[in-house]
């Protein structure tokens, strides 16, 4: 393999370009499939992530490829980089993370921004808010579900 | 909040309340209706008890006077989970989590996780007292 063809550009929503290797990009299910199939050039447009956050998915992918790759680093390493990434993302990076990994189809991302998400939302009130939820329940069906399952409600 | 104006797809948010222990999942059935459909559906509750490898060992009329007991399978992670006022002697059945108890007037099933239970009557014989005619039902 010539060395051009070891490197691929990744494109976001708002045309930022980022060249990465093409071990780092291949974690991602959808680039691997867009590879496999030929259907793309060294350039693949991905249209539904901004370059913000294209820019961190990189990074991750970046971060596993090298472990995956010669296994100098533990894997509780690898954890506490995780946990590090994740922390301090405010929840509108991470939705979007959320939206990027299952798009670009990298299952350990997903996983990894999904915990965040939960660990990050501890409250009914979170949870409308973050998630724009409207609760649609009367006060009196809300008494009741608090009712049948007292122990869940009782702090 | 910022996030307010993203989108996210129900089922990502199923992702997310699937990673939720247990006691949130509860609460959040308040959430709203669609909530509390989902998390009470039949595919929602296979994908969490794939997600939650945890032994449940179940002691009736047991107490915890003494504390918890020292575990039975070392190295796993286990939780004790007692029925008081349970008049039955012994577990007859368990299915998905659900255990049936057999008592003298009534049948309970109930799931230890959720700490919901039901109570049933007792099946009415199958036979009635009547001598069948004809080939006994084997």
């Amino acid at each position: 393999m010539s060395k051009s063809e070891k490197k691929i550009v990744l494109k976001s929503l708002d045309n930022e370009a980022f060249e990465v290797e093409k071990a780092v990009a291949l974690q991602s299910q959808t680039i691997w499939v867009m590879c496999e199939d030929k259907c793309v050039g060294n350039e693949i447009p991905l249209e539904n992530v901004t370059g913000q956050i294209l820019a961190k998915v990189i990074d991750y992918c970046k971060k596993h490829a090298v472990v995956d790759g010669d296994g100098d680093e533990s894997s509780e390493e690898l954890k506490n980089w995780d946990t590090e990434f994740t922390k301090n993302m405010d929840q509108s990076t991470l939705f979007n993370m959320i939206l990027a990994a299952n798009y670009l189809n990298i299952k350990s991302l997903l996983n990894l921004t999904c915990q965040a998400v939960a660990d990050k939302t501890k409250t009914i009130d979170e949870f409308h808010t973050f998630l724009n939820i409207e609760n649609n329940f009367t006060p009196e069906e809300e008494a009741q579900i608090c009712q049948e399952n007292l122990w869940a409600f009782d702090d | 909040m910022a996030a307010g104006n993203s989108y996210i797809a129900h089922d990502l948010l199923e992702e997310v309340l699937l990673r939720l222990p247990l006691k949130s999942i509860i609460r959040f059935k308040s959430v709203s209706r669609q909530w509390k459909i989902s998390i009470e559906s039949q595919s929602f509750v296979e994908r969490h008890r794939k997600n939650s490898p945890r032994k449940i060992l179940l002691a009736l009329n047991g107490g915890c006077s003494d504390g918890e007991p020292p575990s039975q399978f070392p190295g796993e992670e286990e939780k004790i989970c007692y029925i008081r006022n349970c008049e039955a002697s012994r577990v007859s059945l368990t299915c998905d989590g659900l255990i049936c108890i057999p008592g003298s007037d009534s049948i309970e099933v109930c799931n230890p996780v959720t700490r919901e239970s039901r109570r049933f009557p007792p099946r009415e014989p199958l036979v009635s007292t009547k001598r069948p005619t004809g080939n006994p039902i084997p």
